[in-house]
């Protein structure tokens, strides 16, 4: 039998679940999703936590209030037709329903965070918030720098080098002084006018203090981006995932090359783009993007970069939403920056070095 | 047909194609009502077949991907 996936943990818990209805009956105190632990060790498996005034051996309790080790859902998707969700129940009492923990992993994309990971929320000190999409290296300085769009780090042309980019960004909270994390470096500039073709919306921003940010996409993995790949024909089809700022971790497929599409940045400026990439998913899987995810990095199923995302459609009833993304190897040529190689930065998170995440309490879709 | 020749149909096309009113995009992929078929991907913001819009060009199938609202910084 499968095992469920975060996102299938997530699904179940976001939608009518019968842990829902054991919490409108009192029989429990409320659910989150978190890490299995055992005699108060955290382990890596991921658990539907359910809360108890008290935990019992099953033989003490009715049958209709036991909670299963692990529950069988029916899945389309899974090769024999189930998945497999583990369960862990915890002693905890709240004061009100309103006091049940919301899923940790869900504020871990909006909340700031030291070291920050890719994937996360940033943004331009004018602007909402996008994507961190990861860590580069600037020849000319040296440095290492955050890569995420124009329209995120230089407010569309807007910006200047030495502007405060805030994590999170300020839709998410990040106010100056204390959530800025770097200066804004250098972009591409959009060129707005009739005719213009551009090939990437594209910026670098240093940070003020280079272990502010690791090398680690959520829940892509460390070491990323170290391999790019160049999309050919070939490629058309192609399996592709992301982690942004707003859709969180997503899937989708390669469906168009060679694209040139007209953007829209406000009610004014549009912009046309050259030799683009097109991803889009199939109609029962979630979207691929939505606003907020701009600057997410796009890989293939071994985590090779492909792409830069900076734009999309809306997805509706009959028509499902499509994505855009600037070839990679044009992002780094016109910011004439480098990938880092494994081992220039840290790649993973050691134990006892995780990042801390302060959420702001507020969160948009 | 290849990728090649498809790009270079794009590269002579795409600027007459992309002043039809309503075309947003254009580009070489798959196409929405069968995965095993190449064309040219037309994404227009109107319902139904943009006006001036060839069925054909140079030998590859033109197909039209609805997008009501266009593209979009995100």
């Amino acid at each position: 039998m499968a095992r469920a996936a975060f996102r299938d943990y997530r699904r179940l818990l976001r939608g009518v679940n019968q842990f829902f209805q054991m919490v409108r009956c009192d029989c429990i105190n409320g659910y989150a999703l978190g890490r299995k632990v055992t005699n108060g060790k955290i382990h890596e498996q991921l658990a539907i936590q359910v809360f108890v005034n008290q935990k019992l051996s099953l033989r003490r309790l009715p049958i209709a209030n036991r909670i299963p080790e692990t529950l069988r859902i029916p899945d389309d998707r899974s090769p024999d037709g189930f998945l497999e969700f583990v369960t862990d129940v915890m002693a905890a009492r709240f004061s009100s329903l309103e006091a049940i923990p919301t899923p940790q992993p869900d504020l871990v994309f909006t909340s700031r965070m030291r070291p920050a990971r890719s994937g996360i929320s940033i943004g331009h000190r004018d602007i909402t918030a996008g994507t961190l999409g990861g860590l580069v290296l600037d020849p000319e300085s040296g440095d290492t720098v955050i890569l995420s769009n124009n329209h995120v780090l230089a407010n569309s042309n807007h910006g200047a080098p030495g502007d405060e980019i805030l994590q999170p960004g300020p839709a998410d909270g990040g106010t100056l002084p204390d959530d800025k994390i770097a200066r804004l470096t250098r972009f591409v500039e959009i060129d707005f006018s009739p005719g213009a073709e551009n090939l990437v919306d594209a910026a670098i921003a240093t940070p003020d203090d280079s272990t502010d940010v690791l090398w680690d996409t959520v829940e892509v993995g460390p070491a990323t981006p170290a391999h790019t790949r160049v999309l050919g024909e070939a490629d058309l089809g192609l399996h592709v995932h992301k982690s942004g700022r707003t859709t969180e971790h997503t899937q989708g497929f390669v469906q168009a090359l060679f694209g040139t599409v007209q953007v829209k940045y406000d009610l004014f400026e549009k912009a046309t783009f050259v030799d683009q990439i097109i991803v889009s998913q199939s109609a029962s899987e979630e979207p691929f993007s939505n606003g907020g995810d701009s600057g997410s990095l796009v890989y293939d199923s071994d985590n090779r970069c492909v792409g830069l995302l900076f734009a999309g459609s809306e997805g509706s009833e009959t028509e499902v939403g499509t994505t855009i993304l600037n070839p990679i190897h044009q992002v780094l040529r016109l910011l004439k920056v480098e990938m880092l190689t494994p081992g220039s930065r840290p790649t993973a998170i050691a134990a006892g070095q995780r990042p801390s995440a302060r959420g702001h309490g507020r969160r948009k879709k | 047909m290849t990728g090649h020749e498809a790009k270079a149909v794009l590269e002579a096309h795409r600027t007459r194609l992309m002043e039809i009113p309503g075309v947003v995009a254009v580009s070489f992929g798959i196409s929405p009502s069968d995965p095993h078929k190449r064309c040219i991907l037309v994404h227009a913001t109107a319902e139904g077949w943009p006006p001036d819009l060839p069925r054909a060009l140079d030998g590859f199938d033109v197909e039209v991907v609805r997008v009501p609202g266009g593209f979009r910084a995100r």
